[in-house]
């Protein structure tokens, strides 16, 4: 059969060669079975006919037992040479006379015996043809053809058909192999035109259209199919060059941007140079400035003392001699270098913060709360009958600076005693809270006369004093002081206040593990 | 033997041949067989007799002698009349008295059908062989089968004798069919 991997031509080909063969064949053996058909048929009534004519010829012959004549009449069918045996027999069935075409071979003995003998050898037409002598039977003839010839005729005819198929194959072949061509070349055309296209991948070739029919539109819808694919092609390497374009601006841009980004860079990179020479410079100056307020404070204290202490002296030993003017100035000058005494020595104090700080450990705040009670600031409270520090709950331990711990709160407590009222009983409570994870809050209240909130910041400022020396008296350093120690220890300070009602300040400062854990404890 | 086939060749004879009246004749008219002088056939005619020729019975009439009374009377009744030996002096007063008519004449001796008779038998080889002489039938107004003339072994006609043979030629010329 046709094979799958045949070209389209020799499939073609072989379906041409297939259907013309097999229509020859066909018809070559319906044409040799109805030849055959008829030729015995005609052979039949061929036979039938000679038989009528024997039988006539043989009447005589037979009603006179002359059977002499009845051989030479029988002899006379040598001219028919497809007739191998003749035999007539009497009324009786009696062989008469017999006729062998085959001279050697036996005469068969007996009608019945002679068709047997043939009908086995299966082909051979045995006709019976009786012999009437007035409407009486008085014998029979047998003829017995064979099928020799019809073999014979047969064989000629199939080599007859085998011929014309050959020959009309052979002819068919070169008509099939021009004919195929009318459906084949378009779509071999096709096939190669998609092959080149497939193989060069160039979209701008095309098949060429040779037919009107089927083929003819596929080839137009691959066309159109190729025009669709250059189109999209085209558009796509033109939105690529496009891209490509755009990479390269954008690239070009944001080299630009990152060489400017890096002139930038560069002029902060310069400028924190600079900055941190300045800030190195500043540090530099900033620490003679405080090598020098210190020196001058510490070496002004000296001659300070000396004009308070021999002043003093002075106004003892004039005490008689002067008049109530005179010991007025003289205050006036005590009092002056008193309060200038004072002021170096807070100088003093808030150099000191950096200058001379100690190394951070555990202070117990309960402890300094209870020694600024009963130390530094007993004679306050016992000045005012029913004034109060209270420490509600347990304060941290925290770590820190015990002497500034003690300076810090030692100034806020005092600050919160001093502005009252007149005749107020100053209140002051202590309270801790947790701030951060490390750091804890602590609150120093009051019930003093408070403070507005424009000067909230101000208050830390040194030398700022909110009022005036005759109502409250200070130095304008201690908050400054203040806000300097809790720097110090990486806390912020700050306060709420209530004017007429009183003031919180507040301020962070590291707690110790344990405490915070303790603190935890309690908090829990 | 011999007159058994004798009798059965007179019954065929009058099969291969056609009479005149033939087609006129009242089917019931039986064919009467005259055999006249010794009477050689014995009970050959038994058979014969019980069949029917073209729907018409036989009756065989024997003549002892042609000098009987009525010998002439019961000949021209008859269709065929056979001759025998015994009778051959009478030959030439029977074909003389049947001359012309529709009567089949058969003899069994020599020179009988040159004397004017139809059919002759002769003896050839111990088979019973017939001859006839065709003029003799035609002025009896007999018309004779070719195969029986074929089968004859001497045919007179027209004062010839000859001996043929049709069929072969006939079947010569259909070959071709």
């Amino acid at each position: 059969m046709i094979g799958f991997h045949m070209t389209i031509r020799r499939k073609l080909i072989a379906v041409m060669m297939f259907v013309c063969i097999f229509a020859l064949a066909t018809a070559g053996v319906a044409f040799v079975a109805w030849s055959l058909k008829m030729y015995r048929r005609i052979a039949a009534d061929n036979l039938t006919i000679t038989a009528s004519i024997i039988a006539n010829q043989t009447r005589a012959a037979l009603a006179f037992e002359d059977a002499g004549d009845a051989e030479k009449t029988l002899a006379s069918l040598s001219a028919q040479p497809s007739i191998v045996a003749a035999d007539i027999s009497t009324r009786d069935g009696k062989q008469f006379v017999s006729y062998s075409r085959d001279k050697q071979k036996t005469a068969p003995s007996d009608a019945n015996g002679v068709q047997s003998d043939y009908a086995s050898r299966g082909d051979n037409i045995v006709i019976h043809q009786p012999i009437e002598l007035d409407g009486e039977k008085i014998g029979t003839v047998t003829l017995i053809s064979d099928v020799s010839q019809v073999r014979r005729m047969l064989e000629s005819c199939m080599r007859i058909v085998g011929c014309v198929i050959i020959v009309v194959s052979v002819l068919g072949y070169f008509i099939a192999s021009r004919m195929q061509r009318y459906i084949s070349n378009p779509i071999l055309s096709l096939a190669e035109t998609a092959r080149v296209v497939s193989k060069d991948k160039d979209y701008s070739k095309r098949a060429v259209r040779i037919s009107d029919d089927e083929t003819g539109i596929l080839i137009e819808a691959f066309n159109e199919m190729l025009d669709q694919v250059q189109i999209s092609q085209a558009e796509l390497i033109e939105a690529k060059a496009n891209l490509e374009e755009k990479v390269r601006e954008r690239t070009q841009a944001l080299t630009t941007e990152v060489h400017s980004r890096k002139e930038a860079q560069m002029r902060l990179v310069n400028m924190n140079k600079d900055l941190a020479q300045a800030i190195e410079k500043l540090e530099q100056s900033n620490q003679q400035l405080q090598e020098f307020a210190y020196v001058a404070s510490h070496d002004l204290r000296e001659p300070l003392r000396k004009i308070s202490s021999f002043g003093r002296l002075l106004q003892d030993s004039l005490q008689n001699k002067l008049t109530d003017d005179d010991r007025e100035n003289f205050e006036f000058m005590i009092d002056g270098a008193q309060r200038m005494q004072l002021m170096i020595e807070a100088l003093l104090t808030y150099s000191r913060v950096t200058t001379h700080g100690a190394e951070f450990r555990p202070v117990d705040l309960n402890l300094i709360v209870e020694q600024l009670r009963t130390l530094e600031l007993a004679a306050k409270l016992e000045e005012i009958p029913g004034s109060s520090i209270d420490v509600p709950e347990s304060l941290p331990v925290i770590n820190g600076d015990p002497v500034q711990m003690r300076q810090l709160l030692q100034n806020l407590i005092a600050n919160g005693m001093k502005y009252q009222p007149k005749g107020a009983v100053p209140k002051i409570i202590v309270r801790a809270s947790r701030e951060a994870e490390n750091m804890v809050k602590i609150e120093v209240e009051d019930n003093g006369i408070g403070i507005k909130e424009e000067y909230y910041n101000t208050v830390f400022t040194m030398f700022r004093r909110l009022h005036s020396r005759s109502e409250y008296e200070g130095t304008g350093i201690g908050l400054a002081v203040c806000k300097r120690i809790v720097e110090r220890h990486n806390g912020k300070i700050g306060l709420t206040s209530n004017v007429g009602k009183g003031t919180t300040f507040w301020f962070t400062v590291p707690c110790t593990e344990p405490v915070s854990a303790e603190a935890k404890a309690a908090i829990a | 033997l011999e007159y058994k086939v004798k009798a059965a060749c007179l019954y065929n004879f009058i099969k291969f041949i056609e009479w005149p009246d033939d087609k006129t004749s009242d089917s019931s008219t039986p064919i009467t067989i005259g055999i006249l002088g010794e009477d050689n056939f014995g009970t050959a005619f038994n058979e014969i007799t019980s069949r029917k020729i073209r729907d018409r019975n036989l009756v065989v009439k024997k003549i002892s002698d042609f000098s009987a009374e009525n010998a002439k009377p019961e000949l021209l009744k008859c269709r065929l009349v056979f001759v025998s030996t015994s009778q051959r002096q009478h030959t030439g007063e029977v074909i003389e008295l049947l001359r012309n008519k529709p009567v089949l004449l058969v003899g069994e001796n020599d020179g009988f059908i040159e004397a004017g008779g139809i059919i002759n038998f002769v003896m050839q080889d111990n088979k019973v062989c017939f001859e006839i002489n065709a003029d003799s039938a035609e002025e009896a107004q007999l018309k004779m089968a070719s195969q029986l003339l074929r089968l004859a072994k001497r045919v007179i006609k027209s004062g010839k004798s000859q001996s043929s043979n049709a069929v072969g030629i006939m079947l010569q010329n259909m070959r071709g069919a």
